[in-house]
């Protein structure tokens, strides 16, 4: 596949690049770009700027491209995100399909790309899926890459799950209860204390006796990592320290030694072993990726 | 409302029990034992071409179909005469989402019956974005809710629940929780008491939601439905439960619709604006009965 044509005016070296591609499989800007920020995002994605809000997005630089006759058209989204582990949040979020190589991270499926690179996070859309478009979305999606700073770090954080049977499509990096809630249901309270200062890594596991859930969350002081390990034990354990059984599965929580004020929190374990073995496995790497 | 023993200002506020189903019209003796809220379900398998476009003609018959079936009434005319008085200032509120908008020909249905029920020509309007500064929805005193169902990133599904949410100046202020607090705008001024129907629109509903635009067409289907009510809440509930049934068939396993959408048992709970448990819902299924999922 060629991408020849492809022209990106002006790059920015820091942020957002000042121009979206020219030109790309035949698809071509149907209107300036547009630019969104944390407030003026509801105008473009309505109550969907929520999602990109809640990983502190500061700036969406939005294209639509209109492609050849009887073909849809094509939106390119940039998202500006504060760091590089908002960015891989946003992506650890949104991924649907098969894995790509675009950026740092990608995966394309049902005429959606989307990946993250450095700061930014990038979704392209193809609004009528089809081969042709499917071609065009991967070359305005290498075009956009190309453009953009690369640099980026998946949080530390995502280093500390044990790595015995997790399922790594289902990592997930997040600063905001409701993103928690829309992978694990939890309840409308904020069990876990997670927010801006108080990010968490989830992800999925399949052992052989059976799946579960780990959630490690960094708390910014000791008191915050303690109120949540009360509030979970009260909510989940039946105000008890030792794995509870619950109608889906057992929970469990450690605080972590050595790891600062992180804390593990297993969700619907298969077992009590299960439980247990995933909180010890990841007491057992504490800080250290 | 002359006619009905209905009293506009108290519309919403009777969703309970023998209340309802006498000030709604409805024989209890034909509904469900101890149904608390009648929501209609249409079908036609034939409302929609094969690129998912609706039939304008078929889509005003399931939509007078249902309108009369949702208040006992053999003559949809009758109905709609139950719902709106001639004195009456109209707002259909609709729902312009580029994806999935809510079909004109609906939009239009809805006005000429409301037309036909005697409310003069100028005294409806349809809008979306424009409720607070429209001038016909400025001097509403009944409103027709209008919106397709769908996923939605935030808030679980985009409902009738939710498509009052241009009615306040911030609607931001309500995302909270998973747009938790939405039954909160039914009570303010602006629409508290005046919303006479919501028609959730199941043609073709979106069951899971992809990307910053949280749309991908293969995540709709040809249901081919309209759900009907007078109380948002057990509509939304009906709808959610079919959409839940579409994830589960769809995705093989138990997909729960992520994030919860709580605001539909929370506005009934809190705000009283219906049952959204199945055995407080009278449903009433009409046409098209394959694979209705519910």
């Amino acid at each position: 596949m060629t991408i020849l044509g492809v022209l990106v005016t002006a790059l920015g070296t820091l942020g957002l690049p000042q121009a979206l591609p020219a030109e790309a499989a035949g698809w071509r800007p149907s209107a300036p770009a547009a630019r969104y920020d944390a407030e003026s995002i509801f105008q473009y994605i309505d109550g969907l700027g929520e999602v990109y809000r809640a990983y502190g997005m500061t700036t969406c630089l939005a294209g639509r491209y209109a492609g050849p006759p009887g073909e849809g058209d094509i939106v390119v989204d940039v998202f500006e995100m504060p760091s590089s582990a908002e960015a891989f949040g946003l992506f650890s979020h949104s991924r649907e399909g098969e894995a790509a190589d675009v950026g740092q991270g990608a995966s394309f499926g049902y005429g959606t790309l989307a990946f993250w690179k450095g700061r930014h996070f990038v979704s392209v859309t193809a609004e009528q899926d089809d081969p042709r478009a499917r071609e065009a979305v991967m070359a305005l999606g290498r075009a956009v890459a190309a453009a953009l700073p690369g640099g980026g770090e998946v949080p530390a954080l995502v280093a500390r799950l044990p790595a015995e049977g997790l399922l790594p499509r289902s990592v997930v990096y997040l600063l905001h209860p409701q993103i928690l809630n829309t992978h694990v249901q939890l309840g409308s309270q904020n069990v876990l204390g997670l927010g801006p200062t108080a990010p968490a890594v989830l992800g999925r596991y399949e052992r052989g006796g059976g799946g579960g859930v780990l959630v490690i969350a960094e708390y910014p002081g000791p008191e915050a990592a303690k109120a949540a390990v009360l509030g979970f034990a009260e909510r989940f354990q039946a105000g008890g320290r030792g794995a509870w059984r619950s109608e889906d599965g057992y929970y469990a929580s450690l605080a972590l030694p050595g790891a600062g004020n992180a804390v593990a929190f297993v969700l619907r374990a298969a077992s009590r072993e299960m439980a247990e073995a995933l909180l010890a496995e990841a007491a057992a790497k504490g800080g250290q990726p | 409302m002359s006619g009905s023993g209905l009293d506009r200002r108290g519309f919403l506020q009777v969703g309970a029990g023998a209340a309802a189903a006498g000030v709604l019209g409805l024989d209890r003796a034909e509904g469900a034992k101890g149904a608390t809220a009648r929501v209609v379900l249409i079908r036609r398998r034939e409302v929609l071409d094969a690129d998912g476009r609706a039939d304008p003609v078929v889509l005003h018959d399931m939509l007078n179909e249902a309108v009369g079936a949702l208040l006992g009434e053999k003559d949809p005319a009758a109905a709609w005469r139950r719902l709106v008085q001639p004195s009456d200032v109209v707002g259909i509120k609709s729902n312009v989402w580029e994806h999935l908008p809510t079909p004109p020909a609906l939009e239009q249905a809805i006005r000429d019956e409301v037309v036909r029920a005697g409310v003069g020509a100028r005294d409806v309007a349809v809008d979306d974005r424009g409720v607070r500064t429209n001038p016909v929805f400025l001097r509403m005193t009944a409103l027709v809710n209008v919106r397709p169902m769908r996923t939605h990133a935030w808030s679980g599904l985009g409902t009738c629940l939710k498509n009052v949410i241009m009615f306040v100046p911030t609607p931001s202020d309500y995302h909270e929780d998973a747009c938790a607090p939405l039954g909160a705008i039914w009570q303010k001024p602006e629409i508290a008491g005046k919303v006479r129907l919501n028609v959730l629109v199941m043609l073709t509903p979106q069951f899971h939601s992809v990307g910053p635009h949280s749309f991908a067409k293969p995540f709709t289907w040809p249901y081919g439905g309209l759900l009907v009510g007078t109380l948002p809440v057990p509509v939304d509930a009906t709808g959610a439960r079919i959409i839940q049934a579409k994830r589960r068939l769809h995705f093989g396993e138990d997909r729960p619709i992520s994030p919860p959408p709580h605001h539909i048992e929370i506005a009934g709970s809190r705000y009283g604006l219906g049952p959204s448990a199945p055995e407080g819902i009278e449903l009433v299924r009409l046409g098209w009965g394959a694979d209705a999922l519910i």
